[in-house]
């Protein structure tokens, strides 16, 4: 844990140290807040819940994580740093899941830097604050799992181009897989398909929190696709360094 | 090679552990979960989930929701989702004795015919007149149970949600019409009264209770009520005997749902009819309310200057305020409970006052309470009284609220220790004993005293008493509040209703007799028992006027009593668990700020509309005057003056005309500036702000750590 630890920090500083960060936390808090208000129509619909603000929450992940998972092992490889890294006295699984939490904990202060929306809503209303607390977690186990995938893909490549594309890719098949563009187009397959095609969705998921419900099969979905997603990191940079 | 493959051969491995551990949650993990919403939105009660566990048969929901023409109109998509996840949850819990089926019914399609089939309503929604289908069939798989249907989702019913729900799934589940047991001490399927010398006609609330249900009329010397009944009601149990109170007690503990109707002085009692022995008109089951946890003084009746209404005084008098004749409105209800929503006005005649016994097992809750100007006064003085102006000389209120009816729930003992009680010799029969017409403000006679008049619903007369010819059939009123219950609450259809209600000659020819069944000496489950301290409310002279209209009974209620019975009735014949479920939390949570900027600003408008129709009248009337002073050859010429007044008038119309529209236009730009300043807000200034704070502290930590190192 401790050797996790120290990865973790020196991550999370590093994010901190080049001015990427902020400009992608200005970008972040910008483009929730103008989906928001203009595509969500979030005062028009003069509701005091923040729907329109988490409903766009799986599309601005699908751009915006891939930009910090791109970097995660892509960028250790180009610049060589992955070996040095690797013959330092920390395991490989120490690394894999220090870098993620690092890249996790960002976007949940990302994430936390929103609360303006949070106290617009509770000005201009009284929403159900249990649901809003439900949904900011649900949308960071969900950020969690862009990321983890980040991570995997990041492992794959050395381009952090291609990184990002690769990322872009598998996370948007992960959110359309219960969208009702697949599902209609599923529907003619036998029912248990369809549904274990839903079951592999975030915007399933991630809507069923949304409402203020915590399932343990939302939250175990979340936590699952985490941990696959960061084993398969640590045996893809495995299998890269036997080559 | 082999630690590649090995690594490769991982991956799948994986891949498959993650489907098939997906997969196994899904279906291995049901109903674990924690409901963050404030009023536990998702989380069914537990009547529900006791209900849907007991259903007697299967049963399939179809939810109809015009869903795409009504992507406009997020409000009512809202709360369509919102309705529909609470089926799905009702489908998951039912363990697969529920099916749910969602159909769009797209204009001129198939499903709209069959929509409109099932008797739902397209509602138009909006001014643009789109209409929308939103509502819900529940049909039982057997072939005689009943199609129930909530016709139209109303937005306003939505605390209500999981009962409505609930109700009719339950009712579709029911193959037959609940059955009603009714003991009554009054001549509630009318009878002859002695004091007018006239027949008089069934009760109207009763002649409602037999279209609706199964209703059977126990007589006193009934040993035992059988468990088939759904419910159980009681009117005026004067001096019943001790077995019809064992059987009332047993069948209460065994878990049966009853409704009583005690009065410390019931105007109907006419006690027989003959002109002799002026007994008490009081009714009380004491022993059983005493086990029951509560207690009713039967000597003394509630005086509320609150809720008291103005009875006439006969021709050339001014009407009274009667502290004993109560025209109780929305604020004396308990709206927690669903058998009071959408209630206006109850009238009770010298009602009595329920109170829980201190340390009792049951929790009374109260469903009608006085207001605080109340006291309860003796019976006697209300019996006796000849001028409703008296009763204010000894009036002093207390400030305590007085329920006047209330459910009582919970565990319970017999009020029989000892068992069932021994046989007597047969008791004299009192009730034929000849009585005396009486004084009481309430009596069925045709005194001035008996015209109450009900200043606030506007009807003078309240009844007309003529009575059908004898031995005619009953009929089926038109218009009655019975056939808008009807149609609100989905329950059972009224036809057959001659036919349902059995009478106590053909249950006397019934099959050889059940062996009793073993008395218990306390509550299974909690008792369920509603109380009301009136009698009166039922007769119809406190709520309806019935006329008779080429021999049909037409009623027209001006007060909500036979609703009220009859919710009572219809939620205490589903079942304790439906019982059970009170009302739910709020889902509509609107911009409170944007809605008081649009409340103070329609204000505004309508001082100025007011003004202007003021200033309208002025000079109308002006005008009028004018007229009236013009004779001779001027009558079709204005006059200068005239001329001039309408000149002036048009330009003051023109001018209130624009300042109207501004404050409309002010109304519009207030909210469009708030919502433009909020934008603005969370849009570009606050993460600026943000971001920079963020900066600035990351800058002060690394200053401090390069000058610790």
């Amino acid at each position: 844990m401790g050797k996790i630890n120290i990865i973790l920090k020196r991550e999370l500083s590093s994010y901190f140290a080049t001015p990427l960060a902020y400009v992608f936390i200005v970008i972040f808090l910008m483009l929730t807040s103008v989906f928001t208000f203009y595509l969500g129509n979030f005062f028009e619909r003069r509701q005091a819940d923040l729907l329109p603000f988490f409903d766009f929450h799986p599309w601005l992940y699908l751009f915006l994580i891939p930009a910090i998972a791109m970097r995660l092992w892509a960028e250790e490889r180009k610049s060589g740093t992955l070996e040095l890294l690797l013959t330092l006295p920390i395991n490989l699984r120490d690394a894999v899941i220090g870098k993620f939490l690092a890249a996790w904990l960002f976007t949940g202060i990302a994430l936390l830097f929103t609360f303006p929306v949070w106290m617009t809503v509770n000005y201009l209303g009284n929403p159900d604050n249990g649901i809003i607390v439900a949904s900011y977690l649900g949308s960071w186990l969900m950020a969690g799992s862009f990321l983890a995938i980040g991570s995997c893909m990041s492992a794959v490549t050395n381009n952090q181009v291609i990184a990002f594309i690769l990322t872009v890719v598998v996370c948007f098949l992960f959110v359309v897989a219960g969208s009702p563009m697949v599902l209609d187009f599923a529907h003619k397959l036998p029912q248990t398909i369809v549904d274990t095609i839903a079951s592999f969705s975030f915007l399933t998921h991630f809507n069923a929190i949304k409402k203020g419900v915590l399932d343990i099969r939302d939250l175990v979905f979340f936590f699952v696709m985490i941990a696959a997603w960061l084993i398969a990191t640590a045996v893809v940079i495995d299998m890269k360094k036997a080559n | 090679m082999t630690k590649r493959l090995f690594s490769s051969a991982g991956l799948i491995v994986l891949a498959a552990v993650v489907l098939i551990g997906v997969m196994l949650v899904n279906s291995l993990f049901k109903n674990l979960r924690v409901d963050l919403t404030e009023d536990n939105l998702y989380t069914l009660s537990d009547g529900t989930r006791n209900m849907l566990t007991n259903l007697q048969e299967p049963v399939t929901l179809t939810f109809y929701f015009t869903n795409k023409a009504s992507e406009d109109l997020p409000f009512w998509r809202t709360y369509a989702k919102r309705v529909r996840e609470l089926l799905e949850e009702y489908e998951e819990l039912a363990n697969g004795k529920l099916t749910l089926n969602v159909i769009d019914p797209e204009p001129f399609s198939e499903e709209e015919d069959q929509a409109s089939e099932a008797g739902l309503q397209a509602v138009p929604v909006n001014l643009g007149g789109t209409e929308l289908y939103f509502g819900l069939v529940a049909k039982g798989q057997a072939k005689e149970s009943a199609e129930e249907s909530i016709t139209f989702f109303q937005p306003d019913r939505e605390n209500f949600l999981e009962y409505d729900i609930s109700k009719v799934i339950f009712a579709a589940s029911q193959t037959k019409k609940p059955k009603v047991a009714l003991v009554a001490g009054l001549q509630v399927d009318g009878g002859y009264n002695m004091a007018t010398r006239q027949p008089t006609d069934p009760w109207m609330a009763v002649s409602q209770l037999d279209q609706l249900f199964e209703v059977e009329r126990l007589e006193d010397d009934t040993v035992e009520i059988s468990d088939d009944f759904d419910l159980l009601v009681v009117i005026h149990p004067k001096e019943l005997s001790d077995d019809m109170q064992f059987a009332i007690d047993q069948y209460v503990l065994r878990g049966g749902n009853t409704l009583i109707f005690v009065d410390p002085l019931a105007g109907q009692d006419t006690g027989g009819g003959m002109m002799m022995a002026m007994g008490p008109k009081s009714s009380n089951l004491e022993k059983l309310f005493k086990a029951w946890g509560v207690t009713m003084d039967s000597k003394k009746v509630v005086a509320d200057s609150g809720y008291a209404l103005s009875i006439s005084q006969g021709s050339g008098k001014r009407p009274v305020r009667h502290l004993g004749i109560l025209g109780l409105k929305q604020q004396a209800f308990n709206t927690e409970e669903v058998v009071m929503v959408e209630l206006e006005q109850i009238n009770m005649a010298t009602a009595g006052a329920i109170k829980a016994i201190e340390g009792a097992s049951t929790k009374m809750m109260p469903l009608i309470q006085s207001s605080t100007e109340a006291m309860l006064m003796d019976a006697s003085k209300l019996a006796m009284m000849s001028d409703p102006k008296k009763l204010y000389d000894d009036f002093k209120p207390t400030g305590e609220r007085y329920a006047l009816a209330a459910r009582i729930q919970g565990p319970a003992k017999t009020a029989f220790p000892d068992g069932r009680p021994e046989k007597k010799a047969e008791p004299a029969d009192e009730k034929s004993a000849p009585a005396a017409t009486t004084e009481s403000p309430l009596d069925n006679s045709e005194s001035a005293d008996t015209e109450a008049v009900m200043e606030e619903t506007g009807e003078e007369d309240t009844v007309e008493q003529t009575p059908p010819p004898v031995g005619s059939e009953q009929v089926k009123p038109e218009s009655t509040e019975a056939a808008e219950v009807i149609d609100e609450e989905n329950t059972t259809t009224v036809e057959n209703a001659a036919a349902s209600s059995v009478t106590a000659e053909a249950s006397e020819q019934e099959e050889p007799k059940k062996p009793l069944l073993a008395p218990v000496s306390e509550s299974k489950q909690d008792i369920n028992v509603v109380v009301v301290a009136d009698t009166d409310m039922l007769a119809d002279m406190l709520w309806v006027s019935v006329r008779t209209f080429f021999g049909q009974r037409i009623a027209q209620p001006f007060a909500n009593n036979g609703a009220f019975f009859i919710n009572a009735v219809d939620n205490m014949v589903g079942n304790a668990d439906l019982i059970s479920i009170r009302s739910r939390g709020q889902f509509s949570r609107p911009f409170t700020v944007v809605d008081e900027i649009e409340r103070k600003a329609e204000d505004k408008f309508r001082v100025k509309e007011q003004e202007l129709l003021q200033k309208l009248n002025e000079t109308e009337s002006k005008l009028a005057e004018l007229q009236q002073q013009k004779q001779g050859d001027d009558k079709l010429s204005l006059s200068p003056e005239q001329q001039k007044e309408i000149e002036q008038f048009q330009k003051d119309k023109l001018a209130i005309r624009k300042e109207l529209r501004d404050v409309q236009h002010k109304l519009g730009q207030d909210i469009e500036a708030l919502g433009e300043n909020i934008k603005l807000l969370n849009i570009f200034l606050l993460p600026l702000l943000l971001t920079i704070l963020l900066v600035i502290s990351r800058t002060v930590v690394n200053k401090r750590q390069y000058a610790m190192a």
